[in-house]
């Protein structure tokens, strides 16, 4: 027994249409689903910075291991390709992808800015340290300035009598320094190196000098030579004889004047 | 009657002087006139016992060049 199975050319019709149909709606169906993945897509765009991450998770939901090769070209010729193309301008639109870029630059600004204040604090330090050097050096400076006595000493050939009396050489004029002060002298005395300035004033004169201690080993030793010449010119001069003139152990001179 | 007198000169230029045998106010006299000398101040005076009696005087001055 055989069958023979029948079918009317309505029903071919029919069947084609139905065919057609199905293929339709299958078309439709991955429409509304390639649709759907290009809609997924710009919300994962919007939600993931990094395009590498979108397309792995594109590749996941097409069941693609791994787009290798995420080359975008006008061509669109595969749903993935839509989807990429999709998602091509929103790349560098991402909310996340702006303010993660603003970010960068806030930082990278603030970087500069630190290692600019940075720079600038180096320089004010430096800067602070060479006032302080020039400061200190201003006072040692001032420490060293020349040291000036007055005297009521007119009479400067005696002075000068009295200086080489006391082994000074005289030369006149001359300037007496220390470091950056320097001052001119109407007679320089020059005894072991060291100098003593002679300024000549309207009430005797200025004794200069650039080391305290000279005031001890000659200044004072002058001024008592000084006042030796002037006692002799004195008891001389009222009559008086010198009866005796001795340098005592002490460092005092004494002398004796006699008048009958 | 023999007027002496002694000058002690200090290492930084005082001068101690003492006066003897002046009569009266003279040994003061002669002291100022010895300060105005030296270009000096008197900075001390001291009068003993004899400057009282009518005719001899001794008479100390410290004497020191003056600064200006």
């Amino acid at each position: 027994m055989s069958t023979i199975s029948y079918v009317s050319q309505e029903n071919a019709q029919q069947t084609a249409v139905n065919e057609q149909r199905r293929r339709d709606r299958l078309a439709r169906r991955r429409a509304r689903m390639e649709q759907e993945l290009v809609n997924l897509a710009q919300k994962l765009t919007s939600q993931i910075a990094h395009p590498v991450q979108i397309q792995q998770k594109f590749s996941q939901l097409q069941g693609i291991s791994q787009i290798k090769t995420p080359i975008i070209t006008n061509n669109l010729s595969t749903p993935e390709l839509k989807v990429l193309k999709a998602l091509q301008p929103h790349r560098n639109q991402s909310p996340v992808a702006e303010k993660m870029k603003r970010e960068i630059q806030n930082l990278s600004s603030q970087i500069e800015n630190q290692n600019e204040s940075s720079s600038i604090q180096q320089i004010r330090q430096q800067i602070l340290k060479a006032k302080r050097e020039i400061e200190t050096r201003e006072e040692s400076l001032t420490k060293q300035e020349l040291i000036r006595i007055p005297m009521f000493w007119k009479d400067l050939d005696l002075v000068k009598k009295s200086a080489t009396l006391l082994g000074y050489q005289i030369t006149s004029p001359s300037i007496i320094t220390d470091g950056l002060e320097q001052q001119k002298v109407d007679i320089t005395l020059v005894k072991d190196s060291n100098k003593i300035g002679i300024v000549k004033q309207k009430q005797g004169v200025e004794v200069v000098f650039h080391d305290s201690k000279l005031k001890e080993q000659f200044v004072q030793p002058l001024a008592q030579q000084y006042a030796y010449e002037k006692t002799i010119t004195f008891l001389k001069s009222k009559g008086y004889g010198v009866d005796q003139a001795q340098k005592l152990p002490s460092g005092e001179i004494r002398i004796t004047g006699i008048k009958f | 009657m023999k007027k002496k007198l002694n000058f002690i000169i200090t290492p930084d230029g005082q001068v101690q002087l003492e006066v003897k045998g002046l009569k009266g106010k003279k040994c003061m006299e002669i002291a100022q006139s010895f300060a105005q000398a030296i270009d000096g101040q008197i900075t001390k005076n001291q009068t003993t016992s004899e400057f009282f009696e009518p005719q001899e005087v001794t008479l100390s001055h410290e004497i020191f060049p003056k600064q200006f």
